[in-house]
């Protein structure tokens, strides 16, 4: 055929092919590297990135634990409610993306269609608000309201409804055990905002909050937050590119939180709070000759103490609130009258966040002070009507003189004059105006040593420290008031407040004579709390041992079984030997029998049951004065406080005379009956469980028989919402779900 | 006559063999098939079958409910062409280079009848003709083939014949004349990627030719003056601009333009050493790459067979 290969090639085209190999090899080795970056050196990195693409999560809320009080009983709960929920994935897969659906449901539910749509929308930037802010794929509640009728409609007519679910579903609840209400004491909860899940998002556990989260914001639900807070779960669910579920890539269960056991008594708790009410309302009744109006009592506190362990048995403030309005989220305008002046700030938990001047319940410390700095206890001091220092007098409260005295009678009596010259004799020996380089100050020292000027460290949150006015604070005080004391000065006002300010502009950081005698009868600027005033006293009944105050006892597994105890813990002593307190105890003990209080508390079988108290009345320049009344059994301490409700024991005498009534079984005529005594002795034992977790009830249900407040009362009150209906149903401690 | 040859006996041309020898022959058509290149053809096309299985089991829409349609379309498509195949080899070269003409012929004709209302239009592309049940072919894919054939006649035909040693000026343009035809009417469709295949084969074939160097290197510079040209001259289409950005720069708006790529990359880099296994693939299950049981079928190799698997295949290619 021809001089040319049967194979066609020539040597140039046999090089050519060569070349032609070459160049798609090296085609296919640029491939291949490619593949080996994208598969081997980079196949971790898309392998996260595949699995973010088809791994959605969907969260699996954790129960929250319980609040139990002493006996076990619900005080903070969870209710079953019928949650009406929408998957959005599966809105989306229907033809006209779930319309017909959300029409059906909204006739069900008896709602508005476009409500049910806004709801089911997802926020962004341009929505208002109703709107779902979780997950996308996590079911949307439409209603938490739904009625069992409802429920059944919507999961029996499954092809009508889909991708809505109807179950139930816990939600936190206030079921108030026999009328307890307890509000500032257990606080609240809140979703947590998207800071904080950022800010925990390098955590991991329970640590780590995730966007459906509620946390606790205040009271025991905040400080107990991480034992009452589960540990929530998450299911792992493989999607499409359209977001279809195909699958399931497992998860981690959720995990119900703990219960805390409280040694509060909710029965107790009910006497407490029922009689600071009737307190206030009885004082709103009293005229007050100084300010020519009836008494305001615009706020109050009261407390039941354990003396052996510090342990909280009742505490109450008022005015009060409804903790259920937080459930499921506050309305805007609950939330503005929880936090306005006009219902003077229900929020506030006036047992550690409420100060004020103690007035004569200091007297116990300034006894121990005098003792420390060496007055005799068997020594008898005057007590004038009046003392003159510094050219200023310093009256008896009502004017009463009783010559030489001792210290018990002073206490007894309330007698200020003692004191004032106590106070002075002892400014005088520190320097007077002129103080010296290391002054005793046994006033304050001891001040501090009965713990006040600082926390409790009792397991609430948003404790405030009170004041002692020491020099310390004087100096303090007047470097940070100076120039505005200077300069309303020299504006060159003649009124009172003017001539304070020129005073205190010229020596206001030097501790003056008036300073410290008004210091001693627990006037001037000193403040403490009614926490701290009942810590005090009930060192006093227990011997001297300064307790930190607790609410919680103990940790317990939703089923009952202990996690941690929390135990007493002893924060110090008081400086006073065994010989001091005894006498203190005398005095006290004297103040129901002969003194200051014996006229609440007539017919008392002190032989019995001895009771000790001090009464306090303190003055607030500009307002009616505070009444306190600080007292304590053998076995409890009670203290009340009423700001501008008048004397300690005008104000405070019957109301805390019927919570040791209540709590030993004494009637008003003194007879015992110990049937019925709420608590003849604390509490120490732990609430038995039965196996499910729910309390076993050792007493029938308490039924209250305080009497209702005397008077309705404006404002602030009508927040103090008594919870009923649906409360009733856990007064046998069965809340749970 | 017995003596003088003795016990020899000349071999002589026995047409008496049997059929097995006869297949069997070294001059056979089975003797002479490249059977690395068919074997590994035939692989390539039975894995490809499961690649694209595993791609559409899931996608109802296109399946209309059967998972395998695809799979059982792929082997149907194969059996097809292995069919095809067999004709062509015994038919033999020889009688088929004979008739180009008519082929070519054929070829331009259905080219023109897409461009006649019979084509339709799928991806963009207006270069498909239907037939019932769900088949349909592209023309141009004929039109590779006739390109390759009719430029091998014309510039085969002299250097054949020994006139000359390769094949000279006139040759190549006549040949690159009976290529231009087709390319044209492919450009009208408009299917770029069939065009820009089809300059690759003419430049494989001139190469192989033994055509002058000054026409090898002509076309380099032509091809990319054009693709210059196009690209300034806004012929391009915005989906076509946006698959070369895409290309060009990985990170391009991956929620966008740049999805197909981007998807596709997860799914390859997810792969990983060993793959996920096949059917198993995340990303292919999730159908997280469009147009993956066409274009982007590597995806799949690369997702569940893994770089053990996707290597292979992209070397059996070659």
């Amino acid at each position: 055929m021809s001089n040319i290969p049967e194979t066609g090639r020539t040597r140039r085209v046999t090089i050519r092919l060569v070349v032609l190999q070459i160049l798609v090899l090296s085609l296919l080795a640029t491939l291949g590297g490619r593949l080996w970056y994208l598969q081997i050196r980079n196949g971790s990195e898309y392998t996260a990135k595949a699995s973010s693409n088809h791994i959605r999560e969907v969260v699996d809320p954790a129960v929250r634990g319980e609040i139990l009080d002493a006996n076990g009983k619900v005080l903070a709960g969870n209710q079953t409610k019928l949650v009406v929920s929408v998957s959005r994935t599966s809105l989306l897969q229907q033809k006209d993306h779930g319309k017909a659906a959300l029409t059906r449901l909204a006739q069900v539910l008896g709602m508005n269609t476009k409500d049910v749509q806004d709801k089911v929308r997802l926020c962004d930037a341009k929505t208002p608000q109703p709107c779902w802010n979780g997950s996308p794929y996590q079911p949307i509640p439409v209603t938490d309201q739904a009625t069992t009728q409802q429920a059944l409609q919507i999961m029996e007519r499954r092809e009508d409804f889909p991708g809505i679910t109807a179950q139930p579903t816990a939600l936190r609840q206030y079921p108030a055990p026999d009328g307890a209400n307890a509000a500032q004491l257990l606080g609240y909860l809140s979703p947590v905002t998207d800071d904080e899940v950022t800010k925990s998002a390098a955590k991991s556990g329970k640590d780590k909050y995730l966007p459906s989260d509620q946390i606790g914001r205040a009271g025991l639900e905040s400080v107990y937050d991480n034992d009452l807070r589960g540990a929530t779960g998450v299911t792992k669910l493989e999607v499409d590119n359209l977001g279809r579920v195909i699958g399931n890539a497992g998860g981690t269960p959720a995990e119900p939180g703990n219960n805390v056991v409280t040694s509060i008594d909710s029965r107790v708790q009910k006497v407490v709070e029922d009689n600071l009410v009737k307190a206030m309302a009885d004082a709103r009744t009293q005229f007050d000759k100084s300010t020519n109006q009836n008494y305001v009592a615009d706020s109050g506190a009261a407390l039941v103490m354990d003396v052996h362990t510090g342990r909280i048995i009742a505490m109450a403030s008022a005015p009060t609130y409804d903790p259920n309005l937080w459930v499921g989220g506050i309305s805007a305008k609950d939330y503005q009258n929880l936090t306005s002046q006009d219902t003077n700030y229900p929020l506030l938990n006036r047992v550690i966040q409420g100060q004020s001047a103690p007035g004569s319940t200091f007297k116990v410390v300034s006894t121990s002070a005098a003792v420390q700095a060496g007055y005799s206890l068997d020594g008898h001091y005057p007590c004038p009507q009046s003392l003159t220092i510094g050219g200023r007098e310093f009256k008896n409260f009502e004017g009463e003189q009783f010559g030489d005295i001792s210290l018990e009678k002073a206490l007894e009596i309330s007698c200020d004059t003692v004191f004032y010259g106590l106070a002075y004799d002892q400014w005088m020996k520190d320097g007077g105006i002129k103080p010296k380089s290391d002054p005793a100050d046994w006033f304050y020292k001891t001040a501090h040593q009965f713990g006040l000027g600082a926390k409790t460290g009792i397991d609430l949150p948003s404790e405030v420290t009170g004041r002692v006015p020491d020099r310390q604070w004087k100096q303090t005080f007047y470097d940070a008031n100076k120039d505005s004391w200077c300069k309303q000065a020299a504006g060159g006002g003649t009124d009172f407040a003017t001539q304070i300010a020129r005073e205190n502009c010229v020596d206001g950081n030097v501790m003056r004579a008036g300073d410290s005698v008004n210091y001693a009868i627990g006037q001037g600027d000193t403040l403490v709390t009614p926490i701290q005033m009942a810590r005090i006293y009930a060192a006093l009944a227990n011997g001297g041992t300064l307790y930190r105050p607790t609410i919680a006892k103990a940790i317990v597994t939703p089923s009952g079984q202990l996690v941690r105890d929390i135990a007493p813990h002893e924060d110090g002593k008081l400086p006073d030997d065994q010989k001091t307190l005894q006498y203190i105890d005398q005095a006290t003990a004297g103040v129901i029998t002969a003194g200051t209080a014996a006229w609440k508390f007539s017919g008392w079988p002190q032989d019995k049951i001895q009771l000790h108290a001090k009464t306090g009345t303190a003055e607030v320049y500009g307002k009616q004065t505070t009444s306190w009344l600080t007292t304590y059994s053998k076995d409890y301490a009670v203290v009340m406080t009423i700001s501008q409700g008048g004397t300690g024991s005008g104000g405070s005498g019957d109301a805390i005379r019927k919570i040791y009534q209540a709590l030993y079984g004494v009637d008003d005529k003194g007879a015992i009956d110990n049937g019925k005594a709420l608590l003849p002795t604390p509490q120490t034992a732990l609430p038995k469980f039965n196996p499910d977790g729910t309390a076993i009830l050792q007493q029938a249900a308490y039924v209250s028989q305080a009497p209702a407040p005397a008077s309705s009362m404006p404002g602030a009150d009508l927040l103090a919402v008594e919870p009923s209906g649906a409360s009733s149903r856990f007064t046998n401690g069965k809340g749970r779900a | 006559m017995t003596s003088s040859y003795g016990s020899y006996r000349p071999l002589r041309f026995s047409p008496e063999r049997g059929p097995l020898a006869r297949a069997l022959a070294k001059d056979a058509p089975l003797r002479r098939l490249d059977w690395i290149m068919v074997l590994a053809a035939l692989a390539l096309s039975l894995g490809s079958s499961m690649l694209v299985w595993s791609a559409t089991r899931g996608r109802d829409s296109l399946t209309h409910g059967d998972p395998q349609y695809f799979l059982y379309r792929h082997l149907t498509n194969l059996m097809i062409g292995l069919v095809l195949c067999g004709l062509v080899v015994a038919i033999g070269h020889h009688r088929i280079r004979a008739s180009v003409p008519v082929l070519y012929g054929m070829a331009l004709l259905m080219l023109v009848a897409v461009l006649s209302p019979i084509g339709s239009t799928i991806n963009g592309a207006h270069s498909w003709i239907q037939f019932g049940g769900g088949f349909s072919v592209q023309p141009a894919e004929f039109a590779k083939l006739a390109i390759v054939l009719g430029m091998a006649m014309v510039l085969a035909s002299r250097v054949d014949s020994g006139e000359r040693e390769m094949p000279g000026d006139r040759s190549v343009v006549q040949a690159l004349m009976l290529a231009g035809l087709p390319i044209c009417i492919v450009l009208l469709m408009p299917d770029l990627g069939s065009v820009m295949v089809m300059a690759v084969i003419i430049m494989g074939i001139l190469l192989s030719s033994g055509a002058p160097n000054r026409w090898v290197f002509g076309l380099i510079v032509t091809g990319g003056a054009g693709a210059v040209a196009i690209w300034k001259l806004g012929v391009l289409s915005k989906y076509q601009i946006d698959r070369f950005a895409a290309f060009a720069n990985p990170a391009l708006d991956p929620a966008g333009v740049g999805y197909n790529t981007a998807q596709a990359r997860i799914a390859i880099g997810s792969g990983g050493l060993t793959g996920k296994g096949l059917f198993h693939g995340t990303q292919t299950i999730g159908q997280f790459v469009p147009e993956q049981q066409t274009d982007f079928v590597f995806s799949v190799a690369g997702e569940e067979l893994g770089f053990v698997g996707g290597w292979p295949s992209s070397r059996w290619s070659a």
